[in-house]
């Protein structure tokens, strides 16, 4: 596992050529939805579908990233995928882009909502504007993906499975607090419409990361991002192959009886370890013990 | 209840045959567990059964344990038959420490490793008012569960320690998570051997050896059921699916996390049950008339 070391992780080269449990053909003849499929986790999760036969479709805010995407997979696969820059954040950017997918697919099978983000801050001294930004993203723009899914495939009278990518958010998330409030929000919401949505055969399930190695962590100081590998048991970062092959799984038919769900791949963040988004404060580096009230 | 007391026609038509367990069209690819050598506790019955016919079909070394010598047999020769796989079987309890250290000398001198172990033994739990339980009702689930998976988790661990092995161990639960009206003793049990296993996962992690659990709801299976065929209409209203899982769901969540897709999977319970945790009831005993919708 030398790549949860490296602090990145995967290249792309090294994405085209891991190997995957799963049989080659496993998703030929079906559509998939990945939004914030052109960097990081959203690259790693389309590259493995395609690999895996299914029809691709990646959204984005960045076209040139989307780009980026499509290209590494059409050079090292022969595969062609859609991409359509878009946010998630207007509702009428998703309403066209389901109309694009049903278009030029006829159905869509599974829907990844792997878009999204924050940044890293103490909350008292977020803004209104950066805490607004971080709800209307992950919680707003993945309903909007969620309700818009849902109503075509009762439209369509087309069984659904929708992916959310979350945080590891069960013991709160440290100097990001705005996204454990969005993303506890996506949990719930998914959990109380995987219930409502069954009698449209629609599944929702999360997927809740730890450490993953990745592009992503380029938006953190580069010091307390080299320390996020010690935040869990193994003591090691997963890798964005990782979570590929926990949505292959839930999207697949190995999940037909996965509903609701949060299936957590963070190494035992759960259990044990600190994420300081920021760098740890010393209040907690040296107070252990300190004093006695 | 056992086999025995089950009208066996009703238990034939309800859940997966044997031919259709081997027959089954998998997400994993066929060679994904060559070289790999696995215990199966409990691997005669029901989802033990399933998981070691499909790690079998997967290029797996499968041995499975029960305390039933024929359910052994009978498993090893439908392997054999369906799948020209040979596995090895070795009746024991492992609620007996003794029994599980001969058991994995066993699997050494055999195989000289193990890579994964799935505990899916234990039980043998009759539903019944928790009030009027006995002791014995009480400590024989609790024993035959908790305490048993715990010596063969406990026993493995050591020897992986001592042969610097990475191990992994996958216990399959019931749907602990609303509590178990009808079947206290083993909420108990399955909960104990949950929360040992997030403990474990921490403290084992330093040994490269990952621990975590396959939650499972109401799955249709052809042999013996606590909550039985009988109740099968009534067990679909258990999730919002309205359906019962079938033991292949089981066994490929225990693939998934025993395979490289959980290798950064640790002290996880991955939960199968149709969203039962969610909404649904099960009540294996009868549903109380105080809990009747008026």
């Amino acid at each position: 596992m030398s790549e949860g070391n490296k602090l990145f992780g995967l290249d792309d080269i090294e994405l085209i050529d891991q190997p995957t449990v799963y049989d080659k053909d496993l998703f030929k003849g079906k559509t998939v939805l990945i939004s914030g499929g052109g960097t990081g986790i959203g690259r790693g999760i389309a590259v493995l579908y395609a690999r895996l036969g299914a029809s691709v479709v990646i959204c984005g805010r960045r076209a040139e990233a989307l780009e980026q995407t499509a290209d590494l997979i059409r050079d090292n696969l022969g595969i062609e995928i859609r991409s359509h820059a878009m946010t998630i954040r207007d509702p009428q950017q998703v309403a066209s882009l389901f109309d694009q997918v049903w278009d030029e697919f006829g159905r869509l099978d599974v829907l990844i909502n792997n878009a999204g983000g924050q940044f890293g801050q103490d909350p008292i001294d977020y803004s209104v504007k950066g805490w607004n930004a971080v709800v209307d993203t992950n919680l707003n723009g993945t309903w909007y993906m969620m309700q818009t899914a849902a109503r075509r495939w009762r439209d369509a009278g087309q069984a659904g499975n929708i992916i959310n990518i979350v945080v590891n958010i069960h013991r709160g998330t440290l100097q990001a607090t705005h996204s454990a409030a969005a993303r506890a929000g996506v949990v719930y919401v998914s959990k109380s419409v995987a219930v409502e949505w069954a009698p449209l055969n629609i599944r929702v399930n999360c997927i809740s990361p730890g450490a993953i190695a990745s592009n992503g962590l380029r938006n953190y100081p580069r010091e307390a991002a080299e320390k996020f590998k010690y935040a869990n048991p193994m003591r090691l970062a997963g890798n964005v192959w990782d979570i590929a092959e926990a949505c292959v799984y839930l999207g697949s038919g190995a999940g037909d009886f996965i509903t609701g769900e949060v299936l957590s791949v963070d190494g035992g963040y759960q259990m044990l370890g600190e994420i300081w988004a920021q760098g740890e404060p010393d209040y907690f580096r040296q107070g252990r013990g300190a004093s006695v009230k | 209840m056992t086999i025995s007391d089950m009208n066996p026609e009703a238990v034939e038509s309800w859940g997966m045959s044997n031919e259709e367990i081997a027959a089954y069209p998998t997400v994993y690819r066929d060679d994904l567990l060559a070289g790999k050598v696995v215990l199966i506790a409990g691997g005669d019955a029901g989802l033990g059964r399933a998981t070691a016919y499909l790690c079998a079909r997967l290029g797996g070394e499968v041995m499975i344990c029960g305390p039933l010598q024929t359910e052994l047999d009978a498993t090893v020769q439908g392997v054999k038959q369906h799948l020209g796989r040979d596995i090895q079987a070795q009746a024991m309890r492992i609620h007996q420490p003794e029994a599980v250290d001969a058991l994995l000398a066993r699997v050494w001198q055999q195989f000289g490793k193990l890579d994964i172990l799935v505990n899916s033994g234990g039980g043998g739990q009759t539903p019944g008012d928790a009030i009027d339980f006995s002791v014995e009702q009480w400590t024989d689930v609790v024993e035959s569960k908790l305490n048993g998976c715990w010596y063969m988790m406990q026993k493995a661990a050591q020897r992986w320690r001592e042969d610097e092995q990475a191990g992994s161990i996958v216990n399959l639960v019931a749907d602990i998570w609303r509590g178990m009206p009808g079947l206290a003793h083993s909420c108990a049990a399955d909960a104990g051997l949950v929360f040992a296993g997030n403990s474990l996962a921490v403290e084992w992690a330093p040994y490269n050896i990952r621990v975590n659990c396959v939650s499972h709801g109401t799955i249709a299976r052809s042999d013996i059921s606590p909550t039985g065929p009988d109740n099968s209409a009534e067990l679909t209203r258990a999730n919002p699916m309205l359906s019962c899982g079938d033991v292949m769901d089981i066994a490929e969540a225990v693939v998934y996390l025993a395979a490289p897709s959980g290798k950064f999977i640790t002290g996880e319970c991955l939960t199968v049950d149709g969203g039962q945790k969610l909404w649904g009831e099960v009540w294996p005993n009868g549903k109380p008339d105080y809990f009747a919708t008026p």
